[in-house]
């Protein structure tokens, strides 16, 4: 038989089984793409930031800069001169030309920005903290603890919601998959039981179920790439808002080509997974006797 | 003539200790035909299922070609069952496949065969059981007798050693209940040893055959009629 003639033997109910096992793989895929994007931006505001005043400018201390970028909780470092730390500030305070012309000499000290690695243990970077603090090159340091434990508290908190609930619906994926290849063997009791007596093995009985969980799995895939490019079409004015308001990029990419055939052949695995252990459970466990 | 069959010892009890069989002994030569005959209820049904590995024995061997098929797993019972034959009071054809396809299962259950070679032997059973040109009918479409012989043709089809059948004319008036039994014949003279339970001895009356009838949980074992 066909893969088109299989597709047009579905029934309605076997329709709707199709559409729910594609929301099933879809909204969790929506779901990791949107962690994805909101744990990259998180992640940056969770890293937390230390802000080095040095005594003397960049050029004296390139070793000391050099150390930083090594240093196993740093993650970027981002050095200003003094004259470019000025301009900075003063673009901040949006002061005019001839305000800045005022300004002194050293009006603003050399500073090293750095941006910790995500998810650095507090106590740890409070030790670090301290010895950069007592280095001669260091002429004061800012750095706020309870703002970046506020920070990863909130950034686990979303990526562990974001986890369980791609697990949740991943699961109730396989639920859904696993009623239906119940419901369908329920029915098709009496073929089986007819194949058995002729001689079936369990792997000629799983055949027509294995290739239709595959057809299915990718139909469904191929459903839930389209969800979620609608998805991510639809959430980009939200965020782009949101980008706005937070200040920090918040991208929701369209999945790369490796990833989709990825979205689309998980599902078709996963519904084959799913489907061959119903079956051969089943056909284990019920011992199979004439029809009545 | 070899012996393709024995029975040795058999016992059954259902729970809670009902006792169907106690030390049934039999044996069946190749190319023999039985009539396995016995009140309703007497076992018949229970002693095929045996036979066919459907249900086991509480007790005892069931050796067919020398192989003892009570040991057998539930994965090598499988190709056990690709040698038999078996049919049922019910055809048990599956309605959504055509008589041939219906047919075909049987060899497409044993392995891949070419198309033509497929073709070639469902044509040759349906033309055994006198249905040639109906390969496209679906089993909604045939009368009672027509449906026995497309189960006939099925369990032929793959050339089995051994066919058993469980009451085939229990659902057939006396004339069409003839034809079949005269089917069984024609089939047992092609070489096919063959194990027919009926219930009615006035019925098989005409067809010598050794007769094993149970009675009283004894298989008893008789000369050709």
């Amino acid at each position: 038989m066909s893969w088109r003639a299989k597709l047009q033997q579905h029934d309605a109910a076997e329709t709707i089984s199709i559409l729910v096992m594609a929301c099933a793989v879809a909204l969790p895929a929506l779901l990791w793409q949107l962690n994805q994007a909101f744990s990259q931006s998180l992640e940056q505001r969770a890293s937390g930031a230390v802000v080095m005043f040095l005594e003397t400018d960049l050029d004296a201390n390139v070793e000391l800069i050099h150390a930083l970028g090594n240093h196993p909780l740093v993650a970027t470092v981002d050095a200003l001169s003094a004259e470019q730390a000025a301009t900075s500030f003063a673009d901040f305070l949006g002061l005019s030309t001839q305000d800045r012309q005022q300004l002194p000499e050293q009006f603003v000290p050399a500073t090293v920005s750095l941006r910790l690695q995500p998810a650095a243990d507090p106590d740890a970077v409070e030790q670090a903290i301290t010895q950069w603090r007592n280095q001669p090159a260091v002429a004061s340091l800012w750095w706020d603890r309870a703002s970046l434990e506020r920070s990863q508290q909130l950034y686990f908190s979303l990526r562990n919601l974001g986890r369980g609930l791609t697990v949740v619906l991943l699961l109730a994926g396989i639920g859904i998959v696993a009623a239906d290849v119940n419901a369908r063997l329920a029915r098709s009791w009496k073929h089986i039981q007819v194949q058995t007596l002729l001689g079936a093995t369990d792997e000629f009985i799983l055949r027509p179920y294995l290739s239709r969980a595959l057809l299915l799995g990718c139909v469904a895939g191929g459903l839930s790439l389209a969800l979620l490019g609608a998805g991510i079409a639809g959430l980009h004015g939200v965020l782009e808002e949101l980008s706005h308001s937070w200040g920090q990029a918040v991208q929701l990419v369209y999945p790369r080509p490796s990833s989709s055939l990825l979205l689309v052949l998980a599902p078709a695995a996963l519904s084959a997974v799913t489907t061959a252990g119903v079956v051969l459970t089943r056909l284990g466990h019920h011992s199979i006797g004439r029809p009545a | 003539m070899p012996e393709l069959l024995r029975i040795h010892n058999l016992h059954k009890r259902f729970p809670p200790g009902e006792r169907v069989f106690h030390g049934a002994q039999a044996r069946l030569a190749e190319g023999e035909f039985v009539w396995l005959t016995g009140p309703s209820g007497a076992g018949k049904s229970t002693l095929l299922n045996m036979i066919a590995g459907v249900e086991a024995p509480s007790q005892g061997q069931i050796l067919v070609q020398g192989q003892d098929i009570t040991q057998l797993s539930r994965r090598q019972m499988p190709a056990y069952r690709q040698h038999l034959g078996l049919i049922f009071q019910d055809p048990m054809l599956l309605p959504d496949r055509d008589v041939y396809q219906n047919i075909a299962l049987s060899l497409d259950i044993r392995g891949r065969m070419p198309a033509t070679e497929q073709k070639r032997r469902v044509d040759r059973a349906l033309s055994h059981v006198g249905l040639s040109g109906r390969g496209r009918s679906m089993p909604a479409h045939l009368s009672g007798g027509e449906a026995a012989r497309v189960a006939i043709a099925r369990a032929l089809v793959a050339g089995p050693r051994l066919v058993l059948a469980d009451e085939p004319t229990g659902n057939l008036d006396a004339a069409l209940a003839r034809d079949i039994l005269q089917l069984f014949v024609a089939i047992n003279q092609l070489g096919v040893s063959l194990v027919v339970a009926s219930h009615d001895e006035t019925l098989i009356a005409d067809y010598p055959a050794t007769r094993w009838r149970i009675a009283d949980h004894q298989l008893q074992v008789g000369p050709s009629a």
